[in-house]
């Protein structure tokens, strides 16, 4: 028994000995000594089983999430970096609030009072309650940005090196640096335009460092973008559609071209330039020549306006006028949001001011309608034949009492089907058309979805922004020198006016400077009408003060007669303060980092 | 014979070779007991009575002798008993009610008297105290105060009944409202999944949820609170732990329990909405407020008060066309009982049914869509002797159970409240009779309101959702006399598993908006039009496993105790691993913990614990895994002191102090590395090719740590003048290592998610009192009680981000301090606005709330905010009040229950706030500002906009949400004895029971306890019986 119990586990036999003796006091046997043993085997084994998983029982983890190394060794995570940088592109399909950003300017107004968008009109948006805050987001992206070229820029993917598809992949992977540096190039330009000077980041941050970045001036700003974008348009190809997988939508040359342009322009503009500094014109103007001259109808003809105005917007993946666009999912939400009440699933959104809808010129004499003998006949004010004719725009972009929507002609008198005092009918007297594709169902039963692409750069801006610098550098028919010595700006401005199916007038020969930049200024109202323009633009020009009464229309329609009555009305006056030209930077980060300096007046 | 001895105690497998082995055994035994006696002594008979410390006889005692296991005997009604055995040997007593005392036999005569000192407390785990000698701060309640209650979740039972266990009901169906149960208040903050205020729930020594049990099963229920307690749950007992006892078989001979109960059911409270005329003028004034048209004209008005066109302008009242007045439950349970010389069992079979309180529920082809269910449980507690040294338990319990309510898996029960309490009574009928074609009958519904309640209740299907549960446990025990008297080693597994399956069977209608046109002039109707939205489908079919549960425990402990002299010792040795597995990732948690705890006490007057655990969690990382936990308690029974000896005031006191740490480990899984993770698609190629992004996660959480809770208490237990109990603690709770958001302390220029810090502070103090005065005067008995519990916490520590004026500082203020504007009145008018202070949140008009500019900065903003009343999470003030009488079997028994120092944020649309987002307008709104009533006007204007001016947290909404509620009153009568006897049976007891029957509150429109939109909680009325066979 000794044997089998003690003398493999070498323990002395006195010990055993010691222990056969205690019981034996009360009298046990041997039998109860053996007894004794499996009662200290079920001791131990009672203890021991779980400790003996213990030391790996508590490492369970169901972690599925890549570290730092193992992400960056594969092509196509790394990639998925790139696409994430991509992720932060800006549109402006109802973002903010369910509003389009157009209706906190005076192209339009939302029609649901409870949305965020409000607070831009009624001036109670602060630091504290800020809107459109894009500093965290934008941020978020550079920090992408900067992540892939610190850690994914020079990688040679070595595991994969004999595949087939090697070199293929590797053409890709090429151009993802000048992308992606484009990419954080262009956040920094939506940082700088609504918060003016902001920090220039450009490694990888460490929470301490957050906390002290300092602000670099929108000079220094836009000269980064400038310089990043140079090497971009070196490095980018003009198109994907060659390049191995066809990933269209990718940054292009152009895409780098347009944004250097638009940025420059920003930067020559009176709010940031406020000694009129020429030379900040003719570079913005040189900008966009470049564009204009390689890849536009000076050049190659890569971008040409597009002739269907209203449908060039939607079908954009074979627009030859579109630059870079902001991608997204198949859905209805846009239509949803913004379909005329009355339309099955239609509860109306934006609604066109009274004010965008004047700045439709004339087709005929291509005066403005307050202009002597422009022919605009106030009793059919949306004309679109004969000598009262409105630009051909006009029809595109708005919906007005009369315009026919899904084969149904809207009744926006008192009364109609699309009009007060049915809830959330217009405010205004007119409904967005620009955007909608019509051809979308919204009934729940059968609802349908398509593609929206948001325009972010299109040929027709950089014409526009173009006779703009021009006019401003050396007025509206003087060439400049070097590139820019073929193109005036009414050469410019006139070459989208007549683009096929809108064929405008000619801007009059003559205009003096102030003239002509009044003329263009609505001229790019009506081209640009809600994609995103208006509200920077009257920032940037300066002229917040003179678009605070928002005017729209009632209509009445006599019913003997069928007449309508067009009666004029405000809408809304908005609270417009100078502070406003800049948005403020949220508080707490004025709290957290004193080296941020709060816009004026906020 | 080793043979046998060896396989023993590892192939206990049939029932014939355990007898075999038994009988071996118990020869084997009475052979060494002859052999281990110098020589043997005579034995003889015993008598002996069992009395309380007032002298009354305890009936039904079972008496033992500890040396001769299978001689059991029972007190008879006068509490005498006879047992045969021998001088010297210990006799042991123990009560029906878990009172237990041992002594040594010397006389031939044996008085036992046994008091409220000597009852058996667990004390968590597998630990068993006398309560006279226990030193930590313990509250328990048992089944015969918790047997007043008529709930399906026992949880809701425990309103009142312990001090320093704070219950808070919650809206939703009967059978699906888990209430928040806090231990002393809250002392760990955060948001979302990184706070745990969860109790831990033990029953029987195991993890489960209490809801998984019925009231029938429940022994008792005891709450622990201080360190002493806790510091042996490690890392899992910081915010308390509740322990629930399960029955165990007493008794001789066979007792079977049957009771049945029939309630009736019947919404606390609901809302009222205004009717469709009032609420056409409400809106008109609305907008009018807002300085617009009115919506309706006066013809308009007039059609909806004279009800005349029903169709057009409907008036309907939802609350009447969704719900019925009543519901219906039915309870029943039979339970059996045994204890034999070597096994006891009990065993219970339980049956509810609930039928909720849904209106239209059969409009449907042959089936019904009310909110109902129905569940079967079952336990057995099984214990035997299988030597008189072995003990095994095994105890089963399970659930089979059904609820019911109408739509898909997606909807719930709240979501049709929601369309009843936010449906205005003029939106549309519930039916539409189109005026041209009387034959179609769709429901109404419009766009703006597309949940025709009526259609949502009876014409979208039903889901079943069923439930199935078992918890299985098995503890072997053996006492190791042999090796060392007084050691025992238990060993033991649980097992439970938990999962529910849904089955839809949904559909979808079509519902039509019937719109008037009329004449532009003279408002007449001359005409309608019609739109039909939605769509009529057939009943769709989908089944998933929406929630899976597992739950595995290991156990092993190993027990000594010693008595020498007056000195008494008692320890344990404990391990336990544990492993929680459920649906999804990230969703599996493991515990490791040792302990051990040493007890000991010096005649009966100074007892010291001393309890250590070494606890490890699987959720954090490597390094910060594993805690120490130590405490420290100390009694001192003055009671006992010869000083004391003979007083006619105290029959008994003891102080109490105890000291000590304890954990909670419930944070994020896997925060201490930064990962790399999904973030947003994007879309390239001329087909938009989704791809995938991803980028940066959370930076790394480091250090990162369990929270570690340092509690003191002090405490008094008192007796006084043979009818007053008293208990008093106080405290003191410091929670470190809170794990926080730094997101304020950062820059969000650094452009990724800032990382956890384990550095929150909180401290946390307050009282607890219990007292209860029981006393009988002749036929008459009566008892009343009370409890009081205050627990105040303050944050000292979150890494708040930096805020400009003192007193917008959470730090230094209560967990979820309400914190909101200070409203000063209304704005008058156009000049009143011109001359406050710029209000900033939305344009102001008259008739808009007007604030008390704090900082005097001439600027309304976020930073006039103040803390305005208390915590709107845990009340600071528990309290309750129990009274009751019994005179010759007829009794009465009520319970109040309350609370203050909270703070309720009374921001439900429809209901407090009119109007908001198409939302409906009740009678809450009636005092509403107006030109002509603004000098006496509660509440700002009507608006139909968000107007975010008044709806900010401020002074108006946020009010105090005190309240008293009468939780339960009970009549009983107890059939005479002889009466019950005739009928062969030993207890009958028929009683009518109200629950919830009314509070006293500020807030008189909805359940104080549950605001906002949900099914509404209940008061009920119910009549059973109980016999006892």
């Amino acid at each position: 028994m000794k044997q089998i119990y003690f003398d493999k586990t070498g323990r002395d036999n006195n010990k055993f000995i010691r222990f056969q003796s205690f019981p034996c006091q009360f009298g046990f046997n041997k039998s109860n000594i053996l007894h004794m043993k499996s009662i200290k085997l079920f001791v131990i084994t009672v203890f021991m089983i779980p400790m003996l998983w213990s030391c790996n029982y508590l490492k369970y983890n169901e972690q599925d999430q890549f570290q730092h190394d193992l992400f960056f060794s594969d092509f196509d995570r790394v990639k998925s970096l790139v696409t994430d940088a991509y992720s932060y592109l800006p549109d402006d399909f109802n973002r903010i609030s369910g509003a389009m950003r157009s209706s906190a300017s005076d192209e339009a107004k939302d029609v649901w009072d409870v949305s965020d968008i409000n607070k831009f009109n009624d001036g109670s948006w602060s630091q504290l309650l800020t809107i459109d805050d894009q500093w965290s987001n934008m941020y978020s992206g550079i920090r992408s940005c900067n992540r892939f070229l610190k850690d994914g820029a020079l990688l040679t993917f070595d595991d994969t090196k004999y595949n087939l598809n090697y070199a293929e992949v590797m053409k890709q992977y090429v151009l993802y640096p000048y992308e992606v540096r484009f990419l954080r190039a262009f956040y920094y330009l939506e940082l700088a335009k609504r918060y003016g000077n902001v920090p220039l980041i450009t490694t990888i941050l460490t929470q301490e460092e957050s906390n002290m970045v300092s602000p670099s001036s929108f000079d220094a700003i836009v000269s980064f973008i400038s310089t990043e974008c140079d090497e971009a348009i070196a490095h980018l190809p003009v198109s994907y559609d060659v390049l191995p997988g066809g990933e269209t939508g990718r940054a292009t040359k152009g895409a780098a071209m347009a944004l250097k342009a638009r940025a420059l322009l920003y930067a020559a503009s009176p709010l940031h330039n406020t000694t009129n500094d020429k030379s900040k014109w003719i570079a913005a103007a040189t900008a966009a020549k470049m564009l204009i001259d390689t890849l536009g109808h000076l050049g190659n003809g890569t971008y040409i306006p597009l002739p269907d105005y209203s449908n060039a917007v939607n079908t954009i993946t074979d627009s030859r006028e579109m630059i870079f666009e902001k991608r997204a999912d198949a859905t209805r939400d846009f239509e949803l949001a913004n379909t005329a009440v009355g339309f099955i699933g239609g509860r109306t959104g934006t609604c066109p001011t009274q004010n965008l809808v004047d700045s439709y010129e004339m087709k005929a004499t291509g005066l403005a309608i307050n202009e002597a003998g422009s022919g605009y006949d106030p009793a059919n004010p949306y004309s679109t034949e004969g000598s009262s004719a409105r630009d051909p725009r006009l029809a595109m972009t708005i919906l007005y009492n009369g315009s026919v929507w899904k084969s149904q002609a809207l009744e926006i008198w008192h009364g109609g089907l699309n009009a007060p005092p049915v809830p959330n009918a217009t405010k205004t007297g007119y409904y967005l058309k620009k955007f909608l594709n019509e051809g979308i169902s919204l009934d729940p039963v059968n609802p349908g979805s398509a593609n929206h692409y948001w325009i972010i750069f299109r040929y027709g801006e950089i014409l526009l922004n173009y006779a703009e610098a021009m006019n401003e550098a050396y007025g509206p028919e003087v060439n400049g020198t070097g590139p820019l010595s073929n193109l005036t700006a009414r050469d410019a401005v006139d070459y989208i006016r007549s683009r096929p199916g809108v064929e405008m007038p000619d801007f009059p020969t003559g205009m003096t400077q102030s003239d002509f930049r009044t003329k263009l200024q609505r001229e790019r109202m009506v081209e640009l009408a809600f994609e995103d323009h208006r509200f920077w633009d009257i920032r940037r020009w300066k002229i917040g003060p003179s678009t605070t009464t928002i005017r729209g229309v009632d209509l009445t329609m006599n019913q003997a007669t069928m007449v309508i009555t067009y009666t004029p009305k405000v809408v809304e006056t908005r609270v417009w303060e100078d502070k406003m030209y800049l948005y403020p930077i949220m508080q707490s980060e004025l709290f957290i980092n004193t080296n941020l300096v709060q816009n004026p007046g906020w | 014979m080793v043979k046998i001895n060896c396989t023993s105690y590892n192939n206990l497998k049939t029932k014939k070779m355990r007898n075999k082995y038994s009988k071996k055994y118990i020869y084997l035994w009475f052979l060494l007991l002859m052999l281990s006696l110098p020589g043997l002594a005579q034995q003889k008979v015993f008598t002996g009575s069992v009395n309380d410390n007032n002298g009354r006889p305890i009936a039904n005692a079972l008496v033992t002798i500890k040396e001769l296991s299978g001689t059991i005997v029972f007190t008879d009604n006068e509490g005498k008993f006879s047992i045969t055995g021998e001088t010297d040997q210990i006799l042991e007593v123990k009560t029906r009610d878990n009172r237990y005392k041992s002594l040594r036999i010397t006389g031939d005569q044996i008085a036992v008297t046994i008091g409220d000192n000597d009852e058996l407390i667990s004390i968590g785990n597998r630990m068993e105290l006398r309560k006279g000698e226990i030193t930590s701060a313990i509250g328990f309640t048992k089944a015969d105060e918790l047997s007043k209650s008529s709930v399906m979740n026992p949880a809701n039972a425990l309103y009142g009944k312990i001090p320093g266990l704070t219950i808070l009901q919650n809206g939703g169906t009967n059978w699906n409202n888990d209430p928040t149960m806090f231990i002393r208040g809250v002392e760990t903050f955060g948001s979302g999944a990184i706070v745990n205020t969860n109790i831990l729930v033990m029953v029987d020594g195991f993890e489960r949820p209490i809801s998984s049990l019925s009231m029938a099963e429940i022994e008792s229920v005891a709450v622990l609170k201080d360190a002493a307690a806790l510091a042996m749950y490690g890392m899992r007992g910081a915010n308390g732990v509740l322990l629930v006892t399960t029955k165990r078989g007493t008794g001789t001979g066979l007792s079977v329990d049957v009771n049945y109960e029939r309630g009736v059911t019947k919404a606390f409270r609901l809302p009222n909405f205004l009717n469709s005329y009032n609420y056409a003028t409400a809106v008109n004034q609305a907008r009018l407020n807002d300085g617009l048209d009115a919506r309706y004209s006066q013809p308009e008005l007039n059609r909806f008060q004279s009800g005349n066109s029903p169709f057009l302008y409907p008036n309907v009242n939802w609350i009447d066309q969704g719900l019925r007045d009543y519901g219906f439950t039915d309870k029943f349970n039979v339970s059996f009982q045994q204890q034999t010389s070597s096994v006891r069992y009990y065993t219970l079979l339980n049956f509810d049914n609930e039928q909720g309180l849904l209106g239209p529920v059969k409009l449907n082809q042959g089936y019904d869509t009310q909110v109902k269910s129905h569940n079967f449980s079952f336990r057995t507690n099984l214990e035997f002797d299988i030597t008189n040294t072995t003990k095994v338990t095994a105890n089963v319990a399970g659930s089979l159970g059904e609820a019911q309510r109408p739509g898909s898996s997606y909807s719930s029960e709240n979501d049709i409240i929601s369309a009843i309490y936010n449906t205005p009574s003029s939106a549309f009928p519930v039916w539409t009779h189109n005026p041209e074609n009387r034959l179609t009958k769709n429901f109404g519904g419009t766009s703006t309101w597309p949940n025709n309640p009526v259609a949502l209740i009876s014409a979208n299907g039903f889901t079943l959702e069923g439930k199935r549960e078992v918890m299985t446990d098995f503890l072997l025990e053996q006492q190791l006399d042999k090796l060392l008297s007084g050691l025992t080693i238990e060993a033991g597994v649980s097992f439970d598993r938990s999962f529910i399956y849904q089955d839809s069977k949904s559909k979808t209608v079509l519902y039509e908006t019937l719109s008037p046109v009329l004449d532009p002039t003279t408002h007449d109707i001359v005409d309608s039009t019609s739109q039909i939205y939605g769509s009529n489908t057939a009943l769709s079919f989908n089944t998933s496993v929406p929630t899976f549960r597992r739950r595995i425990t290991l156990v092993g402990n190993l027990k000594y105790s010693k008595e020498w002299g007056d000195n008494e010792l008692k320890s344990i040795l404990l391990f336990q691993s544990e492993e929680l597995a459920m649906t999804g990732q990230n969703n599996t948690y493991r515990h490791l913990l040792t302990a051990a705890n040493v007890h000991y006490g010096k005649s009966d007057k100074y007892f010291a614990d001393l309890s250590l655990s070494y606890s490890g969690t699987n959720i954090l990382p490597k390094n910060s895994r594993y805690g120490f936990f130590p405490a420290l308690s100390f009694a001192w029974k003055l009671s006992n002191e010869d000083f004391l000896k003979g007083n006619t005031i105290f029959d008994d006191l003891k102080l109490r102090a105890s000291w000590g740490m304890t954990g909670n480990d419930q944070v994020i899984q896997n925060i201490a590395v930064s990962p790399y993770v999904g973030s947003s698609n994007y879309y390239f190629s001329t087909n938009n090719t989704t791809n995938w992004g991803m980028r940066e996660g959370r930076l790394a959480s480091s250090p990162l740590t369990y929270e570690t809770s340092y509690k003191t208490n002090i405490g008094i237990d008192a007796s006084l003048f043979k009818m007053l109990d008293l208990t008093i603690d106080g405290f003191y709770d410091k929670r470190k290592g809170i794990l926080v958001q730094t997101a304020g302390l950062e820059s969000v220029v650094l452009g990724v998610l800032t990382p956890y810090s384990s550095t929150g502070i909180v401290s946390n103090k307050g009282i607890e009192l219990g007292l209860n005065l029981h006393k009988s005067t002749g036929d008459l008995l009566y008892h009343l009680g009370g409890q009081f519990s205050y627990a105040h916490n303050k944050i000292l520590n979150m890494e708040e981000s930096y805020q400009p004026y003192d007193y917008l500082k959470r730090t230094g203020q209560s967990i979820n301090q309400a914190f909101g504007l200070e409203a000063i009145g209304f704005f008058a008018n156009d000049a009143d606005i011109a001359a406050s202070p710029k209000q900033t949140f939305s344009p102001v008009r008259p008739g808009d709330v007007k604030y008390k500019d704090q900082n005097g900065d001439g600027i309304i903003n976020a930073f006039d905010q103040v803390p305005i009343g208390h915590s709107t999470q845990c009340p600071e003030i528990y309290y309750s009040g129990s009274i009751g009488a019994e005179f010759k079997g007829v009794g009465i028994d009520a319970v109040f229950q309350g609370i203050s120092n909270k703070t309720t944020y009374l921001n439900t649309p429809g209901i407090f706030w009119p109007l908001v987002s198409n939302t409906n307008i009740s009678t809450y709104s009636d005092n509403a500002w107006t030109p002509a009533t603004a000098a006496t006007a509660t509440l700002p204007r009507l608006t139909m906009s968000s107007n975010a001016n008044n709806y900010q947290p401020n002074s108006i909404w946020l009010v105090d949400g005190s309240y008293l509620k009468l939780r339960s009153v009970e009549l009983y009568y107890n059939l005479p004895g002889k009466l019950v006897s005739k009928m062969k049976l030993q207890a009958v007891m028929v009683y009518l029971r109200g629950m919830n029957l009314f509070s006293i509150d500020k807030i008189k429109y909805v359940d104080p306890e549950a605001i906002g939109i949900v099914y509404p909680t209940v008061s009920s009325y119910n009549v059973g019986i109980q016999i006892r066979f």
